[in-house]
């Protein structure tokens, strides 16, 4: 598995031992250059204090040199070297230290200087200059002006070679201790490095470890936590917020299953016990004919309950799932509203509830005939259940083509402002007793997931005289 | 003896109190929660079978306004709410029994009657005085080791002057045990009942085992 610990250790690492050593190499590359560069221009200097001693005299070439003033060329140690040639020619004179053997010579004559690495001839590693030059005319005092006839051909200058050469141990020492010196220090600066990545990689990942503690912490029954860091960090604020924000519906998902489980399992609990009850307290009197017919009566209506809480359960997971799809027609919204009153005109007229209806004669809108049915109808129905007997229901419906305006308003003595956002709730009833059975709480739940199906907009409001007015609009219908 | 159902599910009230009546309890019956705690006021309920979610007052705070008076009524709550926090609540505020519904109605009649024998510091179902016999589980009873043939109320007069043996019951407190509030029972009721029983107790030469005391009531003389 990858490590962003691992990879960011290795790479910084790595990255920072080969800059290192790349730096170390380039500075003792340079600084080595430079020795060398020192040495040869002190080997230089040597030959042409060398050069400056060196005059020609009537086309004779000599060597103003005494040992004495140079005494290195005759170190019995670590000796230096010259020898100087005529151009061409045999060899003039060299260095006591050479005794009789040569140092190496070019072929040719250069203007500039050559050097080289040579083995010197007491066999230590070494450096030689090679300088072609024409010794000065020394001035011959003896030499009359009047002997001067300038029709008498110029005298002839000759040329001399001359080399030096010299031990480079100590330089060569010397650029070796300073690479080991640099691979030394490169490799405590390495190892600080490491010390200095490790701690600070672990430093600043630990927000994200801290992060990666809390969420492993999470389960299903501990989703009220939330995530965070102490400080803040900057980088880790958006992921920790879209978690948190993510925690948060899922919490809330999570509670609204939970309380749907148990609402489902309390709204079937009480009706399985009437069932058992029922049944129990017939099966071991069956002799009490009349209390056992009542029973089968009771029976019937239970699961005449039981089946309007499953069918509608049903028509809200299907409608959830998007299995239910908007079949569009052109329709007249009056008579609509009319064939949905019908059912619920007794029910109504039993508690002397009266339906007050608005409508616009002719109005005609586009939308799924069935759905809207069943959303209206729902509205009624929660209209008609909680209205106080002798009170009115108001239903005002309108409409045309592209919009739709219809308001279901009743007398609601109990309802608060703060019972609103509830009242779409799924099993959402304001006396939490449920003692009649007739009411799941689902209508409402139902009749809004209907609605957004066919693009329209439920919402419910508490007028100042105590009414509450459920109100559905659309501006593009379906 | 007597229990209050506060039940707000008119199909289960019904059947409730069909099967208890049946089962030899006198059963009062209500819907709502004020009611509930009106009647637990008023009457002393051998058990009251309560619900938790009702109209008007919970369940909870009828039980917590009835300890609250001092009232021992035992409680037993018949509820939905079948979470373990639920019932620990139940317990606490003071009842004495929690049963999840849905449930058997055979469990809740014998609860009830384990919390009838509690009342009564009885823990045998079987009460036995001289050679009386009473099998408050299977509603039976016997003098002599010969099984007697009461009717429900018959049973439940004997049960009760048994249950409170040695101390006299008036002729009301006889009435509040044995019948529902909304009975409508004619005056000398008790007294017919009283006699009746006797007369199947009392084999030719027994001793009589219901002794009336006079402007008092009657008991069950304690052996």
């Amino acid at each position: 598995m990858r490590s962003i610990r691992r990879r960011l250790v290795v790479t910084l690492l790595a990255g920072s031992a080969l800059l290192v050593f790349a730096a170390g190499l380039s500075l003792g590359g340079l600084v080595a250059r430079r020795l060398r560069q020192e040495f040869d221009r002190a080997l230089l200097a040597k030959a042409r204090a060398l050069v400056t001693l060196t005059v020609q005299h009537r086309g004779e070439v000599e060597i103003d040199f005494a040992d004495e003033f140079m005494p290195e060329f005759e170190a019995p140690e670590r000796p230096e070297y010259f020898q100087l040639w005529l151009a061409g020619g045999p060899t003039l004179e060299r260095s006591r230290s050479l005794g009789a053997r040569d140092l190496p010579r070019s072929a040719d004559l250069a203007s500039a200087p050559r050097f080289r690495d040579l083995r010197l001839p007491d066999g230590r590693p070494g450096r030689l200059v090679e300088v072609a030059f024409v010794p000065q005319v020394e001035d011959d005092e003896e030499w009359p002006e009047t002997a001067f006839d300038p029709a008498a051909p110029p005298p002839r200058l000759r040329s001399a070679v001359l080399a030096v050469a010299r031990g480079r141990e100590d330089l060569d020492g010397l650029i070796r201790s300073l690479y080991a010196a640099g691979a030394a220090s490169a490799a405590l600066l390495v190892a600080g490095l490491a010390l200095l990545v490790h701690f600070a990689v672990r430093g600043g990942l630990a927000p994200l470890a801290a992060v990666g503690r809390q969420v492993q912490a999470l389960d299903a029954d501990r989703l009220d936590g939330r995530i965070a860091v102490e400080p803040p960090t900057r980088e880790l604020l958006p992921v920790i917020e879209q978690l948190n924000a993510l925690l948060g519906r899922l919490q809330s998902a999570f509670e609204r299953e939970r309380r749907f489980a148990g609402d489902v399992a309390h709204e079937l609990r009480t009706p399985v016990a009437e069932l058992r009850s029922l049944a129990e307290v017939g099966r071991r009197w069956p002799e009490d004919r009349e209390a056992v017919e009542g029973f089968f009566a009771d029976v019937a209506a239970i699961a005449r309950q039981m089946e309007g809480i499953v069918t509608t359960l049903l028509a809200l997971a299907r409608c959830e799932a998007g299995l239910e799809r908007p079949v569009p027609s052109r329709f007249a919204l009056p008579e609509l509203v009319e064939e949905t009153w019908a059912p619920l005109a007794a029910e109504a007229a039993g508690k002397d509830v009266r339906l007050a209806l608005e409508t616009a004669p002719g109005a005609a809108v586009v939308c799924d005939r069935e759905k809207l049915g069943l959303v209206l109808g729902n509205l009624l129905a929660n209209a008609v259940a909680y209205s106080p007997p002798g009170s009115t229901v108001a239903c005002t419906a309108r409409g045309e083509d592209g919009w739709l305006e219809i308001t279901v308003a009743n007398p609601a003595p109990h309802l608060g402002a703060a019972d609103l956002p509830h009242l779409f709730e799924r099993f959402w009833r304001k006396d939490p007793a449920r003692s009649n059975g007739q009411h799941a709480g689902l209508g409402l739940a139902l009749a809004r997931s209907f609605a957004a199906l066919l693009g329209l907009d439920l919402t419910a409001n508490l007028t100042p005289d105590q009414r509450l007015e459920l109100r559905l609009t659309a501006k593009e219908t379906s | 003896m007597k229990l209050l159902v506060v039940e707000d599910s008119e199909r289960l009230r019904r059947s409730l109190g069909q099967g208890l009546r049946r089962a030899g309890f006198a059963v009062d019956l209500t819907a709502d929660g004020e009611e509930g705690l009106a009647f637990a006021e008023v009457n002393d309920y051998d058990v009251i079978v309560l619900d938790l979610m009702l109209p008007k007052l919970d369940g909870l705070s009828v039980l917590r306004r009835l300890r609250l008076q001092g009232r021992k009524t035992h409680v037993l709550i018949l509820s939905a709410k079948d979470q373990v926090e639920d019932r620990i609540r139940g317990l606490e505020l003071g009842a004495d029994d929690y049963l999840i519904k849905p449930f058997s109605f055979e469990e809740l009649c014998a609860r009830v009657r384990a919390l009838v024998r509690r009342r009564y510091e009885s823990k045998d179902p079987v009460l036995r005085i001289a050679d009386l016999e009473i099998d408050t589980a299977r509603h039976q009873a016997s003098r002599g080791g010969l099984p007697l043939s009461l009717t429900p109320t018959e049973y439940s007069l004997l049960h009760l002057l048994a249950l409170r043996r040695g101390r006299v019951l008036s002729r009301d407190q006889i009435l509040d045990h044995l019948y529902d509030s909304a009975a409508d029972v004619s005056s000398n009721v008790v007294e017919v009942l009283v006699y009746s029983l006797r007369k199947k107790l009392q084999p030719a030469g027994a001793p009589p085992l219901i002794v009336t005391r006079r402007g008092r009531g009657y008991l069950i003389e304690a052996p």
